[in-house]
Protein backbone atom coordinates (compact mmCIF):
# COMPACT_ATOMS: atom_id res chain seq x y z
CA UNK A 1 0.00 0.00 0.00
CA UNK A 2 1.11 3.49 -0.79
CA UNK A 3 3.24 4.82 2.07
CA UNK A 4 1.97 8.39 1.78
CA UNK A 5 -1.61 7.35 1.94
CA UNK A 6 -1.24 4.52 4.42
CA UNK A 7 -4.15 3.37 6.51
CA UNK A 8 -3.49 5.45 9.63
CA UNK A 9 -3.44 8.65 7.67
CA UNK A 10 -6.50 7.91 5.65
CA UNK A 11 -8.27 6.94 8.81
CA UNK A 12 -7.61 10.42 10.14
CA UNK A 13 -8.78 11.89 6.84
CA UNK A 14 -12.01 9.94 6.74
CA UNK A 15 -12.72 10.15 10.46
CA UNK A 16 -10.93 13.26 11.62
CA UNK A 17 -10.35 13.68 15.34
CA UNK A 18 -11.28 16.96 17.02
CA UNK A 19 -13.24 18.25 14.08
CA UNK A 20 -15.80 20.89 15.00
CA UNK A 21 -16.00 24.26 16.63
CA UNK A 22 -15.64 25.47 20.21
CA UNK A 23 -18.05 28.16 21.32
CA UNK A 24 -16.24 31.12 22.87
CA UNK A 25 -12.70 29.91 22.27
CA UNK A 26 -9.73 31.77 23.78
CA UNK A 27 -7.86 31.41 20.52
CA UNK A 28 -9.46 31.31 17.10
CA UNK A 29 -7.53 31.51 13.85
CA UNK A 30 -8.18 30.76 10.22
CA UNK A 31 -5.37 30.22 7.74
CA UNK A 32 -5.10 28.99 4.20
CA UNK A 33 -2.55 28.01 1.63
CA UNK A 34 -3.25 30.13 -1.45
CA UNK A 35 -1.24 27.78 -3.63
CA UNK A 36 -3.65 24.92 -3.35
CA UNK A 37 -6.52 26.34 -1.38
CA UNK A 38 -6.15 24.17 1.70
CA UNK A 39 -7.97 25.82 4.59
CA UNK A 40 -8.02 25.29 8.36
CA UNK A 41 -9.74 27.09 11.18
CA UNK A 42 -8.44 26.44 14.69
CA UNK A 43 -10.33 26.77 18.00
CA UNK A 44 -8.53 26.60 21.37
CA UNK A 45 -9.96 26.66 24.87
CA UNK A 46 -7.36 27.35 27.55
CA UNK A 47 -7.13 26.44 31.21
CA UNK A 48 -4.38 28.66 32.60
CA UNK A 49 -1.44 28.26 30.24
CA UNK A 50 -2.58 24.81 29.15
CA UNK A 51 -4.63 23.81 26.16
CA UNK A 52 -7.77 22.26 27.57
CA UNK A 53 -9.45 21.63 24.27
CA UNK A 54 -8.51 22.19 20.67
CA UNK A 55 -10.59 21.60 17.55
CA UNK A 56 -10.49 22.45 13.86
CA UNK A 57 -12.64 22.97 10.82
CA UNK A 58 -11.24 22.83 7.33
CA UNK A 59 -11.10 21.47 3.87
CA UNK A 60 -8.29 20.51 1.57
CA UNK A 61 -5.98 17.69 0.65
CA UNK A 62 -5.34 14.56 2.69
CA UNK A 63 -2.05 15.87 4.08
CA UNK A 64 -3.32 19.18 5.46
CA UNK A 65 -6.47 17.71 7.00
CA UNK A 66 -4.71 14.69 8.46
CA UNK A 67 -2.03 16.90 9.91
CA UNK A 68 -4.74 18.95 11.65
CA UNK A 69 -6.32 15.80 13.06
CA UNK A 70 -3.05 14.33 14.39
CA UNK A 71 -1.74 17.66 15.65
CA UNK A 72 -4.86 18.57 17.62
CA UNK A 73 -4.68 15.13 19.29
CA UNK A 74 -1.09 15.79 20.27
CA UNK A 75 -1.57 19.31 21.60
CA UNK A 76 -4.26 18.63 24.16
CA UNK A 77 -2.84 19.32 27.63
CA UNK A 78 0.26 21.04 26.26
CA UNK A 79 1.22 24.62 27.15
CA UNK A 80 1.28 27.47 24.66
CA UNK A 81 5.04 27.53 25.10
CA UNK A 82 5.25 23.88 24.06
CA UNK A 83 3.41 24.77 20.89
CA UNK A 84 5.64 27.72 20.13
CA UNK A 85 8.68 25.47 20.51
CA UNK A 86 7.36 22.86 18.14
CA UNK A 87 9.38 22.79 14.90
CA UNK A 88 8.66 21.61 11.40
CA UNK A 89 10.74 18.50 12.10
CA UNK A 90 8.73 17.74 15.24
CA UNK A 91 5.55 17.92 13.22
CA UNK A 92 6.85 15.75 10.39
CA UNK A 93 8.08 13.18 12.94
CA UNK A 94 4.67 13.19 14.50
CA UNK A 95 2.93 12.56 11.19
CA UNK A 96 5.70 10.12 10.27
CA UNK A 97 6.02 10.99 6.61
CA UNK A 98 8.67 11.84 4.06
CA UNK A 99 7.21 14.74 2.12
CA UNK A 100 8.27 16.76 -0.88
CA UNK A 101 8.66 20.51 -0.21
CA UNK A 102 5.28 21.34 -1.76
CA UNK A 103 3.52 18.86 0.47
CA UNK A 104 5.43 20.00 3.58
CA UNK A 105 3.54 23.27 3.17
CA UNK A 106 0.28 21.34 3.30
CA UNK A 107 1.36 19.55 6.46
CA UNK A 108 2.54 22.75 8.14
CA UNK A 109 -0.68 24.66 7.59
CA UNK A 110 -2.45 23.69 10.85
CA UNK A 111 0.66 24.30 12.98
CA UNK A 112 1.28 27.68 11.43
CA UNK A 113 -2.38 28.62 11.98
CA UNK A 114 -2.11 27.66 15.65
CA UNK A 115 1.13 29.60 16.09
CA UNK A 116 -0.34 32.69 14.43
CA UNK A 117 -3.40 32.36 16.69
CA UNK A 118 -1.18 32.26 19.77
CA UNK A 119 0.69 35.36 18.64
CA UNK A 120 -2.61 37.24 18.21
CA UNK A 121 -3.75 36.01 21.63
CA UNK A 122 -0.54 37.08 23.39
CA UNK A 123 -0.68 40.49 21.70
CA UNK A 124 -4.18 41.06 23.05
CA UNK A 125 -3.31 40.06 26.62
CA UNK B 1 0.34 9.37 -37.34
CA UNK B 2 3.24 7.19 -36.24
CA UNK B 3 3.65 8.23 -32.65
CA UNK B 4 6.18 5.51 -31.86
CA UNK B 5 8.50 6.95 -34.46
CA UNK B 6 8.40 10.52 -33.18
CA UNK B 7 8.66 9.38 -29.56
CA UNK B 8 11.99 7.79 -30.35
CA UNK B 9 13.40 11.25 -31.04
CA UNK B 10 12.81 12.27 -27.40
CA UNK B 11 15.34 10.56 -25.11
CA UNK B 12 13.56 11.38 -21.85
CA UNK B 13 10.41 9.62 -22.97
CA UNK B 14 12.31 6.34 -22.93
CA UNK B 15 12.18 6.44 -19.12
CA UNK B 16 8.71 4.89 -18.91
CA UNK B 17 7.37 8.25 -17.96
CA UNK B 18 3.86 9.35 -18.89
CA UNK B 19 4.46 13.01 -19.50
CA UNK B 20 1.24 15.02 -19.56
CA UNK B 21 2.54 18.39 -18.39
CA UNK B 22 3.58 19.86 -21.72
CA UNK B 23 2.10 23.26 -20.94
CA UNK B 24 4.69 23.59 -18.17
CA UNK B 25 7.55 22.62 -20.43
CA UNK B 26 7.98 20.26 -23.37
CA UNK B 27 10.53 17.47 -23.70
CA UNK B 28 13.44 17.96 -26.10
CA UNK B 29 14.31 15.99 -29.20
CA UNK B 30 17.78 14.45 -29.53
CA UNK B 31 18.81 17.04 -32.15
CA UNK B 32 18.20 19.89 -29.67
CA UNK B 33 20.25 18.19 -26.98
CA UNK B 34 23.00 17.46 -29.50
CA UNK B 35 23.05 21.10 -30.60
CA UNK B 36 24.64 22.13 -27.30
CA UNK B 37 27.51 19.71 -27.76
CA UNK B 38 27.93 20.77 -31.36
CA UNK B 39 28.00 24.44 -30.43
CA UNK B 40 30.46 24.11 -27.57
CA UNK B 41 32.70 21.69 -29.45
CA UNK B 42 33.11 23.76 -32.55
CA UNK B 43 31.65 27.25 -32.39
CA UNK B 44 32.01 28.65 -28.89
CA UNK B 45 33.29 32.20 -28.81
CA UNK B 46 31.67 35.41 -27.64
CA UNK B 47 29.37 36.61 -30.41
CA UNK B 48 30.09 40.13 -31.71
CA UNK B 49 33.33 40.41 -29.76
CA UNK B 50 36.24 38.71 -31.52
CA UNK B 51 37.80 38.76 -34.94
CA UNK B 52 38.97 35.18 -34.61
CA UNK B 53 37.04 32.35 -36.18
CA UNK B 54 35.01 30.90 -33.31
CA UNK B 55 33.71 34.31 -32.30
CA UNK B 56 32.74 34.99 -35.87
CA UNK B 57 31.20 31.54 -36.00
CA UNK B 58 29.12 32.34 -32.88
CA UNK B 59 28.00 35.63 -34.42
CA UNK B 60 26.94 33.83 -37.57
CA UNK B 61 25.06 31.16 -35.60
CA UNK B 62 23.24 33.83 -33.63
CA UNK B 63 22.29 35.60 -36.83
CA UNK B 64 21.08 32.46 -38.58
CA UNK B 65 19.15 31.33 -35.52
CA UNK B 66 17.43 34.69 -35.34
CA UNK B 67 16.40 34.22 -38.93
CA UNK B 68 15.02 30.74 -38.23
CA UNK B 69 12.95 32.12 -35.36
CA UNK B 70 11.73 35.06 -37.46
CA UNK B 71 10.72 32.72 -40.31
CA UNK B 72 8.80 30.49 -37.92
CA UNK B 73 6.35 33.33 -37.19
CA UNK B 74 6.75 35.18 -40.51
CA UNK B 75 8.61 38.11 -38.95
CA UNK B 76 11.70 40.02 -40.09
CA UNK B 77 15.04 39.24 -38.49
CA UNK B 78 15.45 42.64 -36.83
CA UNK B 79 12.03 42.32 -35.20
CA UNK B 80 13.20 39.44 -33.00
CA UNK B 81 14.64 40.21 -29.56
CA UNK B 82 16.04 37.38 -27.45
CA UNK B 83 15.40 37.36 -23.70
CA UNK B 84 15.81 34.64 -21.11
CA UNK B 85 12.10 33.78 -20.95
CA UNK B 86 8.65 34.96 -21.93
CA UNK B 87 8.39 36.42 -18.44
CA UNK B 88 11.44 38.58 -19.02
CA UNK B 89 9.91 39.58 -22.35
CA UNK B 90 6.76 40.95 -20.71
CA UNK B 91 8.83 42.77 -18.13
CA UNK B 92 11.01 44.26 -20.85
CA UNK B 93 7.90 45.58 -22.58
CA UNK B 94 6.29 46.90 -19.41
CA UNK B 95 9.49 48.80 -18.67
CA UNK B 96 10.35 50.01 -22.15
CA UNK B 97 6.79 51.12 -22.94
CA UNK B 98 6.38 53.13 -19.75
CA UNK B 99 6.55 56.46 -21.58
CA UNK B 100 3.54 55.44 -23.70
CA UNK B 101 1.30 55.28 -20.62
CA UNK B 102 0.06 58.27 -18.65
CA UNK B 103 -2.29 59.02 -15.78
CA UNK B 104 -5.24 59.55 -18.11
CA UNK B 105 -4.70 56.20 -19.86
CA UNK B 106 -6.04 52.70 -19.43
CA UNK B 107 -3.96 49.53 -19.44
CA UNK B 108 -6.06 46.53 -20.44
CA UNK B 109 -5.42 42.86 -19.68
CA UNK B 110 -7.70 39.86 -19.05
CA UNK B 111 -8.71 37.47 -16.31
CA UNK B 112 -7.49 34.59 -18.41
CA UNK B 113 -3.83 35.55 -18.23
CA UNK B 114 -0.82 33.81 -16.77
CA UNK B 115 0.68 36.01 -14.02
CA UNK B 116 3.53 36.95 -16.34
CA UNK B 117 1.14 38.71 -18.74
CA UNK B 118 -0.83 40.25 -15.87
CA UNK B 119 1.39 41.44 -13.05
CA UNK B 120 3.79 43.51 -15.24
CA UNK B 121 0.74 45.44 -16.57
CA UNK B 122 -0.83 45.74 -13.14
CA UNK B 123 2.42 47.19 -11.83
CA UNK B 124 2.88 49.44 -14.87
CA UNK B 125 -0.59 50.89 -14.27
CA UNK B 126 0.28 51.44 -10.62
CA UNK B 127 3.53 53.18 -11.45
CA UNK B 128 2.06 55.45 -14.10
CA UNK B 129 -1.23 55.95 -12.19
CA UNK B 130 -3.10 54.68 -15.23
CA UNK B 131 -6.27 52.68 -14.71
CA UNK B 132 -6.05 48.89 -15.05
CA UNK B 133 -8.99 47.38 -16.93
CA UNK B 134 -9.45 43.62 -16.70
CA UNK B 135 -11.51 41.88 -19.40
CA UNK B 136 -13.74 39.37 -17.64
CA UNK B 137 -13.86 35.68 -18.42
CA UNK B 138 -17.40 34.43 -18.82
CA UNK B 139 -17.31 30.95 -17.35
CA UNK B 140 -20.79 29.97 -18.55
CA UNK B 141 -20.04 30.72 -22.16
CA UNK B 142 -16.35 29.91 -21.57
CA UNK B 143 -15.11 32.93 -23.43
CA UNK B 144 -13.64 36.34 -22.87
CA UNK B 145 -16.03 39.23 -22.56
CA UNK B 146 -16.36 41.62 -25.51
CA UNK B 147 -13.18 43.70 -25.63
CA UNK B 148 -15.05 46.74 -26.89
CA UNK B 149 -16.53 47.14 -23.39
CA UNK B 150 -13.01 47.75 -22.07
CA UNK B 151 -11.07 49.33 -24.91
CA UNK B 152 -11.76 53.02 -25.51
CA UNK B 153 -9.72 55.88 -26.86
CA UNK B 154 -8.03 55.98 -23.48
CA UNK B 155 -6.41 52.56 -23.85
CA UNK B 156 -2.65 52.87 -24.14
CA UNK B 157 -1.98 49.15 -24.15
CA UNK B 158 -3.96 45.92 -24.44
CA UNK B 159 -2.45 42.55 -23.50
CA UNK B 160 -4.08 39.15 -23.91
CA UNK B 161 -3.25 35.51 -24.44
CA UNK B 162 -3.50 33.46 -27.62
CA UNK B 163 -4.18 30.31 -25.59
CA UNK B 164 -5.02 29.90 -21.91
CA UNK B 165 -2.53 27.76 -20.02
CA UNK B 166 -5.35 26.64 -17.69
CA UNK B 167 -8.30 25.81 -19.94
CA UNK B 168 -6.70 25.76 -23.38
CA UNK B 169 -9.18 28.41 -24.59
CA UNK B 170 -8.13 30.17 -27.82
CA UNK B 171 -9.57 33.68 -28.07
CA UNK B 172 -10.36 34.84 -31.60
CA UNK B 173 -7.26 37.03 -31.67
CA UNK B 174 -7.55 38.32 -35.21
CA UNK B 175 -11.02 39.70 -34.73
CA UNK B 176 -10.18 41.04 -31.26
CA UNK B 177 -7.20 42.90 -32.67
CA UNK B 178 -9.25 44.23 -35.56
CA UNK B 179 -11.87 45.53 -33.14
CA UNK B 180 -9.25 47.17 -30.93
CA UNK B 181 -7.69 48.88 -33.94
CA UNK B 182 -11.08 50.15 -35.09
CA UNK B 183 -11.79 51.66 -31.70
CA UNK B 184 -8.32 52.98 -31.03
CA UNK B 185 -5.54 52.81 -33.58
CA UNK B 186 -2.93 54.03 -31.12
CA UNK B 187 -3.32 51.28 -28.54
CA UNK B 188 -0.30 48.99 -28.34
CA UNK B 189 -1.30 45.34 -28.55
CA UNK B 190 0.74 42.65 -26.80
CA UNK B 191 -0.12 38.97 -27.14
CA UNK B 192 1.12 36.03 -25.12
CA UNK B 193 1.95 33.17 -27.47
CA UNK B 194 3.62 31.01 -24.81
CA UNK B 195 1.11 28.16 -25.17
CA UNK B 196 -0.11 28.90 -28.67
CA UNK B 197 3.35 28.67 -30.22
CA UNK B 198 3.40 24.88 -29.82
CA UNK B 199 -0.11 24.26 -31.13
CA UNK B 200 -1.23 26.85 -33.67
CA UNK B 201 0.39 28.55 -36.64
CA UNK B 202 1.34 32.12 -35.89
CA UNK B 203 1.86 34.64 -38.67
CA UNK B 204 2.68 37.97 -37.08
CA UNK B 205 1.86 39.89 -40.23
CA UNK B 206 -1.61 38.44 -40.45
CA UNK B 207 -2.18 38.70 -36.72
CA UNK B 208 -1.18 42.38 -36.62
CA UNK B 209 -0.32 42.50 -32.89
CA UNK B 210 2.47 44.94 -32.03
CA UNK B 211 4.28 42.47 -29.80
CA UNK B 212 4.24 38.68 -29.56
CA UNK B 213 5.99 37.00 -26.66
CA UNK B 214 6.91 33.35 -26.01
CA UNK B 215 9.50 30.97 -24.55
CA UNK B 216 11.65 28.41 -26.33
CA UNK B 217 11.16 25.72 -23.70
CA UNK B 218 7.44 25.36 -24.40
CA UNK B 219 8.06 24.58 -28.05
CA UNK B 220 10.64 21.78 -27.74
CA UNK B 221 13.63 24.12 -27.33
CA UNK B 222 15.82 24.56 -24.25
CA UNK B 223 15.11 26.66 -21.15
CA UNK B 224 16.81 30.04 -20.86
CA UNK B 225 15.63 31.54 -24.15
CA UNK B 226 12.61 33.78 -24.68
CA UNK B 227 11.45 35.76 -27.69
CA UNK B 228 9.88 39.17 -28.08
CA UNK B 229 8.67 39.91 -31.57
CA UNK B 230 7.98 43.63 -32.00
CA UNK B 231 7.06 45.88 -34.88
CA UNK B 232 10.25 47.60 -35.94
CA UNK B 233 8.93 51.16 -35.61
CA UNK B 234 7.97 50.57 -32.00
CA UNK B 235 11.19 48.77 -31.12
CA UNK B 236 13.16 51.69 -32.57
CA UNK B 237 11.22 54.14 -30.45
CA UNK B 238 11.45 52.28 -27.14
CA UNK B 239 14.01 52.89 -24.45
CA UNK B 240 16.36 50.03 -23.55
CA UNK B 241 15.59 47.70 -20.66
CA UNK B 242 19.05 46.62 -19.53
CA UNK B 243 22.27 48.58 -19.86
CA UNK B 244 25.78 47.22 -20.44
CA UNK B 245 27.73 45.46 -23.13
CA UNK B 246 26.48 44.87 -26.67
CA UNK B 247 23.63 47.39 -26.50
CA UNK B 248 25.88 50.40 -26.90
CA UNK B 249 26.70 52.60 -29.84
CA UNK B 250 28.94 54.97 -27.94
CA UNK B 251 29.69 55.63 -24.27
CA UNK B 252 31.01 59.04 -23.25
CA UNK B 253 31.71 60.05 -19.69
CA UNK B 254 28.23 61.36 -18.98
CA UNK B 255 26.18 60.24 -21.98
CA UNK B 256 25.61 57.09 -23.98
CA UNK B 257 23.86 56.22 -27.19
CA UNK B 258 22.28 52.91 -28.02
CA UNK B 259 22.95 50.30 -30.63
CA UNK B 260 20.36 49.41 -33.27
CA UNK B 261 17.48 47.03 -32.62
CA UNK B 262 17.69 44.16 -31.69
CA UNK B 263 21.08 44.74 -30.01
CA UNK B 264 19.60 47.66 -28.06
CA UNK B 265 17.53 45.15 -26.07
CA UNK B 266 20.15 42.43 -25.76
CA UNK B 267 22.59 43.74 -23.18
CA UNK B 268 25.16 41.26 -21.93
CA UNK B 269 26.28 37.95 -23.37
CA UNK B 270 23.34 36.06 -24.79
CA UNK B 271 22.70 32.35 -24.36
CA UNK B 272 23.94 31.69 -27.88
CA UNK B 273 24.17 27.92 -27.32
CA UNK B 274 20.55 27.92 -26.15
CA UNK B 275 19.45 30.10 -29.05
CA UNK B 276 21.19 27.75 -31.46
CA UNK B 277 19.48 24.76 -29.84
CA UNK B 278 16.16 26.61 -30.03
CA UNK B 279 16.62 27.14 -33.77
CA UNK B 280 17.35 23.41 -33.96
CA UNK B 281 13.99 22.72 -32.27
CA UNK B 282 12.25 24.84 -34.88
CA UNK B 283 14.10 23.01 -37.63
CA UNK B 284 12.88 19.77 -36.07
CA UNK B 285 9.30 21.04 -36.23
CA UNK B 286 9.71 22.40 -39.75
CA UNK B 287 10.79 18.94 -40.87
CA UNK B 288 7.50 17.40 -39.68
CA UNK B 289 4.18 17.51 -41.42
CA UNK B 290 2.65 20.18 -39.22
CA UNK B 291 -0.91 19.52 -40.36
CA UNK B 292 -0.53 15.92 -39.38
CA UNK B 293 0.86 16.85 -35.95
CA UNK B 294 -1.97 19.31 -35.31
CA UNK B 295 -4.61 16.85 -36.45
CA UNK B 296 -3.17 14.21 -34.15
CA UNK B 297 -3.11 16.60 -31.18
CA UNK B 298 -6.77 17.41 -31.82
CA UNK B 299 -7.59 13.71 -32.02
CA UNK B 300 -5.80 13.12 -28.70
CA UNK B 301 -7.66 16.02 -27.12
CA UNK B 302 -11.01 14.66 -28.29
CA UNK B 303 -10.08 11.20 -27.04
CA UNK B 304 -9.12 12.62 -23.63
CA UNK B 305 -12.36 14.57 -23.36
CA UNK B 306 -14.41 11.50 -24.22
CA UNK B 307 -12.60 9.41 -21.60
CA UNK B 308 -12.99 12.11 -18.96
CA UNK B 309 -16.70 12.24 -19.65
CA UNK B 310 -16.98 8.68 -18.35
CA UNK B 311 -15.54 9.61 -14.94
CA UNK B 312 -18.06 10.37 -12.18
CA UNK B 313 -18.06 13.69 -10.35
CA UNK B 314 -15.64 15.22 -12.80
CA UNK B 315 -15.99 18.59 -14.54
CA UNK B 316 -13.86 19.81 -17.42
CA UNK B 317 -13.29 23.58 -17.52
CA UNK B 318 -14.55 24.93 -20.83
CA UNK B 319 -14.02 22.81 -23.95
CA UNK B 320 -17.58 23.47 -25.09
CA UNK B 321 -16.41 24.45 -28.58
CA UNK B 322 -13.59 23.77 -31.01
CA UNK B 323 -11.70 26.88 -29.90
CA UNK B 324 -9.49 25.00 -27.47
CA UNK B 325 -5.96 23.69 -27.59
CA UNK B 326 -4.87 20.39 -26.04
CA UNK B 327 -4.80 21.72 -22.47
CA UNK B 328 -7.47 20.38 -20.16
CA UNK B 329 -8.19 21.32 -16.55
CA UNK B 330 -10.48 19.17 -14.46
CA UNK B 331 -12.20 19.46 -11.11
CA UNK B 332 -13.16 16.31 -9.25
CA UNK B 333 -15.53 16.79 -6.34
CA UNK B 334 -14.14 14.09 -4.09
CA UNK B 335 -10.44 14.37 -4.99
CA UNK B 336 -8.22 17.30 -4.13
CA UNK B 337 -5.87 18.15 -7.05
CA UNK B 338 -2.80 17.68 -4.86
CA UNK B 339 -3.82 14.21 -3.81
CA UNK B 340 -4.60 13.17 -7.36
CA UNK B 341 -1.35 14.61 -8.77
CA UNK B 342 0.63 12.90 -6.03
CA UNK B 343 -0.91 9.51 -6.68
CA UNK B 344 -0.32 10.05 -10.42
CA UNK B 345 3.31 10.88 -9.65
CA UNK B 346 3.71 7.56 -7.86
CA UNK B 347 2.61 5.85 -11.07
CA UNK B 348 5.08 7.96 -13.09
CA UNK B 349 2.24 9.97 -14.58
CA UNK B 350 3.15 13.67 -14.69
CA UNK B 351 0.19 16.00 -14.35
CA UNK B 352 -0.08 19.39 -12.76
CA UNK B 353 -2.08 20.46 -9.72
CA UNK B 354 -2.49 24.02 -8.56
CA UNK B 355 -3.53 27.47 -9.72
CA UNK B 356 -1.18 27.40 -12.75
CA UNK B 357 -0.01 30.97 -12.11
CA UNK B 358 -3.46 32.22 -13.02
CA UNK B 359 -4.97 33.41 -9.74
CA UNK B 360 -7.22 36.06 -11.33
CA UNK B 361 -8.89 33.27 -13.34
CA UNK B 362 -9.14 30.99 -10.29
CA UNK B 363 -10.85 33.79 -8.32
CA UNK B 364 -13.22 34.49 -11.17
CA UNK B 365 -14.18 30.80 -11.37
CA UNK B 366 -14.38 30.62 -7.56
CA UNK B 367 -12.00 27.70 -7.40
CA UNK B 368 -8.54 27.40 -5.89
CA UNK B 369 -6.86 24.74 -7.94
CA UNK B 370 -7.36 22.32 -10.80
CA UNK B 371 -5.66 19.20 -12.07
CA UNK B 372 -4.33 19.91 -15.54
CA UNK B 373 -3.20 17.64 -18.33
CA UNK B 374 -1.60 19.15 -21.40
CA UNK B 375 -0.79 17.14 -24.48
CA UNK B 376 1.85 16.98 -27.18
CA UNK B 377 2.06 15.09 -30.46
CA UNK B 378 4.32 12.57 -28.74
CA UNK B 379 1.61 11.46 -26.32
CA UNK B 380 -0.31 8.24 -26.86
CA UNK B 381 -3.87 7.24 -26.18
CA UNK B 382 -2.69 4.58 -23.76
CA UNK B 383 -1.09 7.32 -21.68
CA UNK B 384 -4.46 9.00 -21.35
CA UNK B 385 -5.89 5.64 -20.28
CA UNK B 386 -3.21 5.41 -17.62
CA UNK B 387 -4.21 8.81 -16.26
CA UNK B 388 -7.86 7.73 -16.12
CA UNK B 389 -6.72 4.60 -14.23
CA UNK B 390 -4.92 6.88 -11.78
CA UNK B 391 -8.10 8.80 -11.06
CA UNK B 392 -9.83 5.54 -10.25
CA UNK B 393 -6.93 4.38 -8.14
CA UNK B 394 -6.75 7.67 -6.25
CA UNK B 395 -10.43 7.51 -5.56
CA UNK B 396 -10.07 4.00 -4.22
CA UNK B 397 -7.10 4.87 -2.00
CA UNK B 398 -8.54 8.06 -0.61
CA UNK B 399 -12.23 7.44 -0.46
CA UNK B 400 -12.11 3.70 -0.02
C1 LIG C 1 0.41 31.34 -20.95
C2 LIG C 1 1.78 31.52 -20.37
N1 LIG C 1 2.39 32.71 -20.43
C3 LIG C 1 3.63 32.91 -19.94
C4 LIG C 1 4.34 31.91 -19.33
C5 LIG C 1 5.69 32.20 -18.78
O1 LIG C 1 6.68 31.50 -19.44
P1 LIG C 1 8.16 31.44 -18.84
O2 LIG C 1 8.04 30.84 -17.48
O3 LIG C 1 8.91 30.59 -19.78
O4 LIG C 1 8.66 32.83 -18.77
C6 LIG C 1 3.74 30.65 -19.23
C7 LIG C 1 4.48 29.56 -18.55
O5 LIG C 1 4.07 28.89 -17.68
C8 LIG C 1 2.44 30.45 -19.76
O6 LIG C 1 1.83 29.26 -19.69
Amino acid sequence: MDELYREVLLDHYKNPHNKGIILKPNIHKEDSNPLCGDMVEIFIRLKGEKIENITFEGKGCVISQTSASILTDELKGKTLKDVQNMTREDLLDLIGLQLTPTRVKCAMLPLSAIKKGIIDYEAKK
Amino acid sequence: MKVEKIRKEFPLLKNKIVYLDNAATTQKPESVIAAFRKYYESSNGNAHRGLYSVSQEATKILDESRETVADFINAEKDEIVFTKSATEGFNLLAYALESEVGRWNHVVTTELEHHSNYVPWQQLAKKTQAELKVVKYNSEKSELDDFSKYVTKKAALVAFTLMSNVTGFIPDAKSIIKKIREENDKAIIVVDASQAIAHIDIDVKELDADFVVFSSHKVYGPTGVGVVYGKKLLLDKMKPFLFGGNMIQEVKEFESTWAEVPDKFEAGTLDVAGIFAFAEALRFLNAQDSEELRAYETELKEYTLSKLKEVDHLTVLGHNSKNYGPIISVLITDLHPHDLAEICARENVCVRAGHHCAQPLMKSLEIVATTRISLSFYNEKKEIDKFIECIKKARKIING
